[in-house]
């Protein structure tokens, strides 16, 4: 998400009730090798529905236009 | 829409007024939050009555961190040094216009925590400088 800073996107999420991680995931070297500030991650497993998915992407479209719309 | 994500702070973010660097410039002092990786620079001109003619600030960091830079510089135009001195975080909490929690509460204060270091000519910016007194 180009332009958006990893702490704004997290934040916006957690206040859709999604819950990613953001940062550097114990994995400061890896971001540094890739010239990266920070990362958000999600992740899925088996109690995540096909819903969840489409309300994260719904999330992330509503971020991309409210930093870059 | 949320309330921490108001309006003006992601118009501030996306539209800065005082983003940019000043050269030659009377103090320059920067400083980052390892929490979170924001990074920011304030560079200020003082004239010869003590009162800052104008500011800037550069560097990169969430929203909330960009925004409380732009809004305080642009309050701090004409103020003395001394007048400067004496804020403290309820006066960014009020340009802002938010409530913040504890993690957002340091993006929210770097400014001016790197601001009043610079002022006072100190070494380090240090938390205490943006209590209230």
């Amino acid at each position: 998400m180009e332009g958006i800073n990893t702490h704004d996107i997290y934040k916006i999420l957690d206040k859709d009730g999604i819950a990613v991680r953001a940062g550097h995931h114990c994995a400061m070297p890896l971001h540094d090798r890739f010239h990266l500030p920070a990362t958000t991650r999600a992740s899925y497993y088996l109690y995540n529905t096909k819903e969840d998915v489409d309300k994260l992407v719904k999330s992330l479209h509503r971020i991309v236009k409210m930093f870059n719309g | 829409m949320d309330d921490l994500y108001r309006e003006v702070i992601v118009e501030r973010y996306k539209n800065p007024g005082f983003r940019g660097s000043l050269n030659p410039n009377d103090i320059s002092f920067e400083d980052e939050n390892p929490l979170c990786g924001d990074h920011l620079r304030i560079e200020l001109r003082v004239d010869d009555n003590g009162k800052v003619s104008d500011a800037r600030y550069d560097g990169h960091g969430c929203a909330i961190s960009q925004a409380s830079a732009d809004l305080l510089l642009e309050s701090i135009i004409g103020k003395s040094l001394d007048d400067i001195k004496k804020l403290n975080k309820n006066n960014v909490l009020e340009l802002l216009g938010i409530e913040l929690g504890p993690v957002r509460l340091k993006c929210a204060l770097l400014p001016l925590k790197i601001l009043k270091a610079g002022v006072y000519g100190l070494g380090e910016a240090t938390d205490d400088l943006v209590e209230e007194e």
